[in-house]
């Protein structure tokens, strides 16, 4: 008897084959197309000077490189220096680093709690939050920058790592994202945890929050690349506390005064790779773990 | 009656606890909530009707409608309709992403989720741009398509002239649309892949033995299934329709015909490009932005979820 996968796979047309063909084609240029900005980094990052690199781009040959010069990712270091002055690179890290894990930290687990109360403990104030919340999302009111800026001000939060705790935020840290996974967790294990004597902190630490691990370091990776690749917010309320991303927009504006092409995109290269590490690493905890359902009210 | 005695204690010592649970949890963020949304939002509407009193000290404000005659100067044809122009810009940028991105984005995810050869390095390589920041990755770009880059290549090898197209209007902005389209497809992509791999295996094999060809399996099993998760990026994109802004910081600061409402407003508060900033005028051009809204997304809403939303 012929299996279910075999009739299946016998019934699938010529054409079908085409498309799936002609897919993979326009997915593999797709990729090419992608990846030709990082082999264009990595290849002008490796100029020899920047007039190398000027003569090559007079010639129309950006995209060989003859002898490779390493030194440009050392001058990298320095020229950021140059432009952020007084900001080492070190310093520029440290800044990205507690920026972001402070900002991820908070705006995700406030989220993780929040979704956790409207989900399991509904309540017609829980409901209104939720419906609060659902208004907030579809009705977004404009213009409020101004505001903010003016609030943040008068409490003294500009260039203030107080100002963290705006993230937070009741609605932030990709808030239905979470709200739909908690929805997806059973509320069984939570009363076997109330029955062995657990309480209302310990049951959510010990056994729903374990749970919702892996979605919550989805929305955490997620959150923390965003607040990684954030310059403007810090260009408005943080240029005292510059980030590398922040440091790659100033060298880009600079190099129109002081031209050293290569060291920019060896800069650039410095600044995408934790990203791109960290990306590397979990890419499937995002790619798995990350859902949205319907937006009902 | 000594069980009612006893058990009333006990259950208020539940209630409280379980009350004091959930305060510990949302007090926070309720604060937060209040301050950094519903005061910022009230003032940006009582801003709209302000401008700074000179020489009354800072922040000394007297009630006005200026801001609306300014506005209605920066959509006149004399001030170069600069309003108009983010406007314009703005909803080009909203629906290509609706009409373009999206129908790509359920495709690609649809030809992952069916396993297609390479699909994880697809999966991956299309969320790439995601994970990079645009102020690098703008860099990139505006080099490969600049002079000496492989646009400019290509240009010569096919004999056709070679014009930077980000130093002049409207090349500017359409280079701008491109690189979003072309490098926005990640997240709706792994949303929906995520919901397809959530449609039941026995529906679409079923509809396989019955004859179903790959096109007929997408728009009768698959997109009804996963309809909750279009409609909502549909519905979110519609609500953000004019906070669309784009990286135009890093490209162009605006100018040669790149700029749209998000970034004009975000110019007025940081003064980025122009060295001044007004806070009132972009909480008037917020409001009316918000007044503008209001009515697409309430139809967009009703549009996409239909009759069940009633």
């Amino acid at each position: 008897m012929r299996s279910l996968k075999t009739i299946i796979k016998q019934r699938k047309s010529t054409s079908q084959k085409i498309v799936f063909t002609l897919a993979f084609i326009l997915f593999s240029i797709y990729t090419l197309y992608v990846l030709s900005f990082f082999v264009f980094a990595i290849v002008c990052a490796l100029k020899q000077d920047n007039d190398t690199y000027m003569m090559d781009k007079i010639a129309v040959k950006l995209f060989s490189v003859s002898k490779p010069n390493f030194k440009n990712f050392t001058e990298a270091f320095d020229q950021l220096q140059v432009v952020l002055q007084g900001f080492s690179f070190w310093k520029l890290t440290w800044n990205s680093l507690w920026r972001t894990i402070t900002s991820a930290v908070l705006s995700v687990m406030t989220s993780a709690m929040v979704c956790y109360i409207l989900v399991f403990y509904k309540s017609k104030f829980t409901k209104m939050i939720y419906f609060v919340g659902l208004f907030v999302a579809i009705l977004p009111l404009y213009g409020s920058l101004g505001a903010s800026y003016r609030l943040m001000e008068n409490l003294g939060l500009i260039n203030n790592p107080l100002n963290m705790i705006v993230s937070i935020s009741l609605y932030g840290g990709y808030f239905f994202y979470m709200y739909s996974f908690f929805k997806t967790l059973s509320w069984q294990y939570a009363e076997a945890a109330f029955l062995d004597g657990a309480g209302h902190f310990k049951t959510f630490t010990r056994v729903m929050f374990p749970m919702a691990l892996p979605s919550v370091s989805a929305l955490f990776i997620m959150t923390f690349i965003n607040g990684w690749n954030d310059y403007e917010s810090t260009l408005l309320y943080m240029n005292e506390y510059p980030n590398l991303s922040y440091a790659v927009y100033a060298y880009s504006e600079n190099q129109k005064y002081v031209a050293n092409m290569p060291g920019l995109f060896a800069g650039v290269i410095i600044t995408m790779l934790p990203a791109l590490i960290l990306y590397l690493c979990f890419q499937n905890t995002i790619m798995e773990k990350v859902h949205l359902g319907g937006l009902k009210g | 009656m000594s069980t009612k005695s006893k058990s009333t204690p006990m259950k208020r010592k539940a209630l409280f606890q379980r009350r004091a649970f959930i305060c510990c949890f949302l007090g926070f963020p309720i604060i937060n909530f209040l301050v950094f949304y519903v005061y910022v939002n009230l003032d940006s509407f009582l801003m709209a009707f302000q401008r700074p009193l000179l020489g009354a000290g800072y922040n000394a404000t007297r009630f006005t409608t200026e801001n609306f005659s300014r506005i209605k100067d920066l959509l006149s044809v004399s001030n170069d309709g600069i309003l108009i122009q983010a406007l314009k810009n703005t909803l080009v940028m909203y629906v290509a992403g609706i009409i373009i991105g999206l129908p790509i984005s359920i495709l690609m995810s649809y030809f992952v989720y069916k396993k297609i050869l390479g699909y994880k390095v697809f999966r991956s390589v299309t969320y790439l741009p995601n994970i990079i920041t645009s102020s690098a990755l703008v860099v990139l770009f505006k080099n490969q398509i600049g002079p000496g880059g492989v646009l400019n290549m290509v240009m010569d090898k096919m004999g056709m002239k070679y014009l930077d197209p980000i130093t002049k209007a409207p090349s500017a902005f359409n280079t701008i649309l491109f690189y979003c389209l072309s490098f926005g497809f990640g997240v709706n992509m792994i949303l929906l892949n995520s919901a397809m791999l959530s449609v039941n295996d026995e529906m679409t094999e079923a509809a396989q033995i019955d004859g179903c060809n790959w096109f007929q399996e997408l728009i009768y099993i698959i997109l009804p299934s996963i309809w909750p998760t279009v409609s909502t990026i549909i519905v979110l994109s519609t609500a953000g329709i004019l906070g669309t802004t784009g990286p135009i910081l890093a490209f162009t600061k605006g100018t040669t015909g790149t700029m749209t409402l998000s970034f004009y407003i975000y110019q007025l508060v940081s003064g980025v490009g122009t060295g001044n900033n007004d806070l009132y005028l972009a909480s008037a051009i917020g409001l009316l932005m918000t007044l503008v809204s209001f009515p697409i997304t309430l139809i967009v809403r009703r549009v996409v979820y239909g009759k069940e939303q009633d």
